[in-house]
């Protein structure tokens, strides 16, 4: 089958002849192509590399330095504003220790406390004591040991646990301390066990102002990253064009 | 009167596909050496790809610019090919290559001029025996895009339905539809305006 309009085989139709006249006037007319000096060779090729190659993984790590610097100044900030919501909080309690002594306490260093004096008793008659339960007798001693699974005393959290504590209370140190500095010490780190509904809120505010300001930081450096990518593609259009 | 709405007619006929392929490898086979020839520093070569490809740019950029823009753009076209030879990764598609380029260049200029002037100036500036011709060619700007650029490379720049698939990497049977209904439209459109012509 001949189709003059797609190979130019066969019969022309008038108008397709006609049109072809008419528009056949403004086809190209190739004039002398001015080379540059000197054509690109292969060896500058391997000189050479794409703008893009270099450029975006050059950003890609600028940006994720970026963030992880962000995200390391983030969880700085996290651990400040815990430590600065725990400080007031400890010198209180160290306060009420000083000022009213056994009586000011709460449930949890009377527990403590009592675990103090089970481990003493125990040691006394050469038996280990893996569990802290506040029992007075012996007997009820021996059944909880045989029941319950070993839990880490409440003394020995503390031991274990790296403590801020503020000037005031630090002079105590762990080694050689009296009986009555371990009872101040329960006392002091007791109540971390179960923080009272203020302080969370502090620390809930704390954290979302925190978080606020991270992403903030983010945004301006997004926007920075925006600008960078902007300039460098204009650049690269603008060589382009040249 | 054409009758172009059988499209599967149109795609399964054309005896000439058979022997497109090997034709086509030939002219991939040509092309690459002649792009490597120009890698090398060959400056002839890169003379005959200008030759071998001028029709296809300039016939895409009329397809996009006014008329009067479309000289200086093809050669920015080229230029560009020029210096940026080495990062074309198949040798052997410089004309599609070539094409987009076009594409681009044509696409930055509406970014940066109004079209709209330069249009009617470019329509005064030519010849009165052109100025016919300006207007058609402004009609079949008129067309969907699909249409525009086979039709223009077909009709003005004088190339075959083969020809344009081959050189713009673009599927023949693409290329045979769009040239059709292009066609059957600007057929109407023509008949419309002889119309009004006739009222007046």
């Amino acid at each position: 089958m001949s189709d003059y309009l797609w190979d130019k085989t066969g019969e022309p139709d008038a108008e397709t002849e006609r049109l072809e006249n008419l528009l056949g006037q403004l086809r190209f007319q190739p004039t002398p192509f001015d080379l540059p000096a000197e054509l690109p060779v292969r060896e500058t090729r391997v000189a050479r590399t794409p703008r893009s190659v270099v450029t975006w993984p050059r950003l890609a790590l600028a940006a994720s330095l970026t963030l992880a610097v962000l995200a390391g100044t983030w969880l700085m900030l996290r651990q400040q504003v815990g430590t600065t919501d725990d400080e007031p909080e400890i010198a209180k309690q160290s306060n009420q220790t000083d000022a009213g002594g056994k009586h000011s306490a709460s449930a949890a260093p009377k527990a403590s406390e009592s675990a103090t004096e089970n481990n003493a008793v125990g040691e006394g008659k050469g038996t280990e004591t893996p569990a802290a339960v506040p029992t007075q007798d012996g007997e009820g001693r021996r059944e909880e040991q045989v029941a319950a699974p070993r839990r880490p005393r409440v003394p020995d959290l503390v031991e274990n646990t790296p403590l801020r504590l503020p000037r005031a209370v630090a002079p105590h140190s762990s080694r050689g301390e009296s009986a009555g500095a371990t009872k101040r010490r329960d006392n002091l780190t007791a109540p971390r066990v179960e923080p009272k509904r203020r302080e969370e809120t502090a620390q809930l505010r704390a954290e979302r102002e925190a978080a606020e300001k991270v992403l903030y930081a983010l945004l301006v450096t997004s926007e920075k990253l925006n600008y960078a990518r902007q300039q460098v593609q204009e650049t690269a259009r603008g060589e382009d064009n040249r | 009167m054409y009758n172009v709405e059988a499209t599967g007619e149109l795609l399964l006929s054309g005896h000439t596909q058979a022997t497109a392929p090997r034709e086509a490898a030939d002219e991939r086979g040509q092309e690459a050496a002649l792009v490597e020839q120009v890698r090398a520093g060959d400056r002839e070569a890169f003379g005959r790809l200008y030759a071998r490809y001028g029709r296809v740019v300039h016939g895409i950029l009329l397809a996009r610019v006014p008329y009067g823009e479309v000289d200086d753009l093809v050669q920015d076209v080229f230029m560009t090919a020029l210096r940026k030879i080495d990062t074309l990764r198949d040798a052997g598609s410089f004309g599609p290559w070539v094409a987009m380029i076009a594409r681009n260049r044509a696409m930055d200029f509406h970014r940066r001029s109004r079209e709209t002037t330069e249009v009617t100036e470019a329509v005064a500036q030519t010849r009165a025996e052109q100025r016919e011709a300006v207007e058609v060619l402004n009609l079949i700007r008129q067309l969907p895009e699909a249409y525009r650029e086979p039709m223009i490379l077909r009709f003005v720049e004088g190339m075959t339905g083969p020809e344009i698939a081959e050189r713009t990497g673009l599927a023949p049977a693409s290329v045979r539809v769009n040239i059709h209904r292009g066609m059957k439209i600007l057929r109407e459109r023509l008949a419309g305006d002889a119309g009004e012509g006739a009222m007046r």
